[in-house]
């Protein structure tokens, strides 16, 4: 299933993230696909927001991989920037597999790179459109309808 | 048994656990299920159980260390925090127990086969198979990565069967279900005990050796993936 948005400036690609953290689940693994300024780490913030572990959202890229937990919530989510990954070997000694479990979701910048080590994900395209505006696009595994009524919800 | 003074370390799982055994008494052993960093956990650990039990580093005959197939980072804190300990005490020995294997020593009071299983990544389990007769562990076959249904698709085995690790649930729910005479280890004994290293040491002096020949067995997930795409 593939959803599209259109977000006209940051606050709205977090509101969009808030709205997509809010629907996330334990074992999620979301993929981005976009270059280098899309807005991944943006978006980020805003799962991060809606997930009720606070909008402090840095980039992974030099540390590799970025843990947001909080103590009186179950899930946490992990950041990671495969940039500089290249191999299934490379990624196990990130720990990747080390951190699906059922009450972390993983966000993955740079997904490609490891595209034939990623299993059922939900991916996430952000593409730039000139100026603060994005085209988002969401698309998840058949059956999965649970961002459908995301809807216009995250528009200011 | 043995005379032995042995310190177990076990970071090789979600379980962080320290044991110390002397001469067969167990003498102090602590497990915690946490989500904290065991590099944060192992140390602090180690370090109770040496003040609470007495034992100087300089008199530990052996520290046992389970050293893999697990979680990569895992394995890495375990491992490396021994080999610290060890550059720290010249004298001191350690000994590298497979965790598939410390974890059948956690059920040897079970007469049948013993199969440990953990999960590695979706669909990926490391396991190994063990005989258990009369408390003595024999090992039926190596420790491998592979899929899981190439395993346990079409399992046959006429002895009582013991599922333990920490998918031994699944495992259980999804290839042996209503089949009599398979089990699986209570939750004491399902994950990665301490004490069972230093067990497996008693049992096994053998594995004791010099902290340069202590090596990490990670058994790459990543390739068994491959392998089953192949297949």
């Amino acid at each position: 299933m593939t959803l599209e948005f259109k977000t006209l400036s940051p606050q709205e690609t977090i509101a969009l993230g808030e709205e997509i953290g809010k629907r996330l689940r334990g074992g999620d693994v979301i993929a981005y696909r976009g270059g280098l300024g899309a807005g991944k780490t943006t978006i980020t913030r805003g799962i991060s927001s809606g997930m009720g572990l606070g909008d402090e959202v840095t980039s992974p890229t030099f540390a590799l991989v970025n843990e947001y937990r909080k103590k009186d919530r179950r899930l946490s989510l992990i950041h990671f920037d495969m940039y500089r990954i290249t191999s299934g070997e490379d990624l196990e000694t990130t720990g990747f597999f080390d951190y699906m479990d059922e009450n972390s979701v993983l966000a993955v910048e740079w997904s490609e790179n490891i595209e034939s080590e990623l299993g059922d994900c939900i991916v996430i395209s952000l593409e730039h459109q000139g100026g603060d505006s994005r085209l988002i696009r969401i698309e998840t595994t058949d059956g999965d309808d649970r961002f459908e009524d995301i809807g216009d919800r995250y528009q200011r | 048994m043995t005379d032995l003074k042995i310190l177990g370390i076990d970071t090789s799982g979600k379980v962080a656990s320290v044991a110390v055994s002397d001469g067969g008494v167990l003498l102090w052993e602590q497990s915690v299920y946490t989500k904290l960093t065991h590099s944060q956990v192992i140390m602090p650990m180690v370090r109770r159980a040496m003040e609470d039990t007495g034992i100087g580093f300089d008199e530990l005959n052996c520290v046992a260390v389970a050293n893999g197939p697990g979680s990569y980072t895992g394995l890495r804190i375990g491992i490396g925090a021994v080999k610290g300990l060890c550059m720290g005490a010249p004298m001191l020995k350690c000994a590298g127990v497979s965790t598939l294997k410390a974890l059948a020593y956690n059920c040897c009071a079970f007469e049948g086969r013993i199969i440990a299983v953990m999960r590695a990544r979706p669909g990926i389990v490391y396991a190994a198979e063990f005989d258990a007769e009369d408390g003595k562990i024999t090992r039926a076959s190596p420790d491998r990565v592979c899929a899981e249904e190439e395993l346990f698709g079409d399992y046959k085995c006429v002895r009582p069967i013991m599922l333990v690790g920490d998918w031994a649930g699944e495992v259980r729910k999804t290839y042996f279900d209503g089949r009599n005479g398979v089990r699986k280890a209570e939750f004491t004994e399902l994950l990665q005990r301490a004490g069972s290293l230093c067990l497996a040491v008693e049992s096994e002096p053998e594995l004791i050796c010099g902290p340069e020949e202590l090596e990490v067995s990670y058994l790459q997930a990543t390739k068994a993936e491959k392998d089953k795409a192949h297949s």
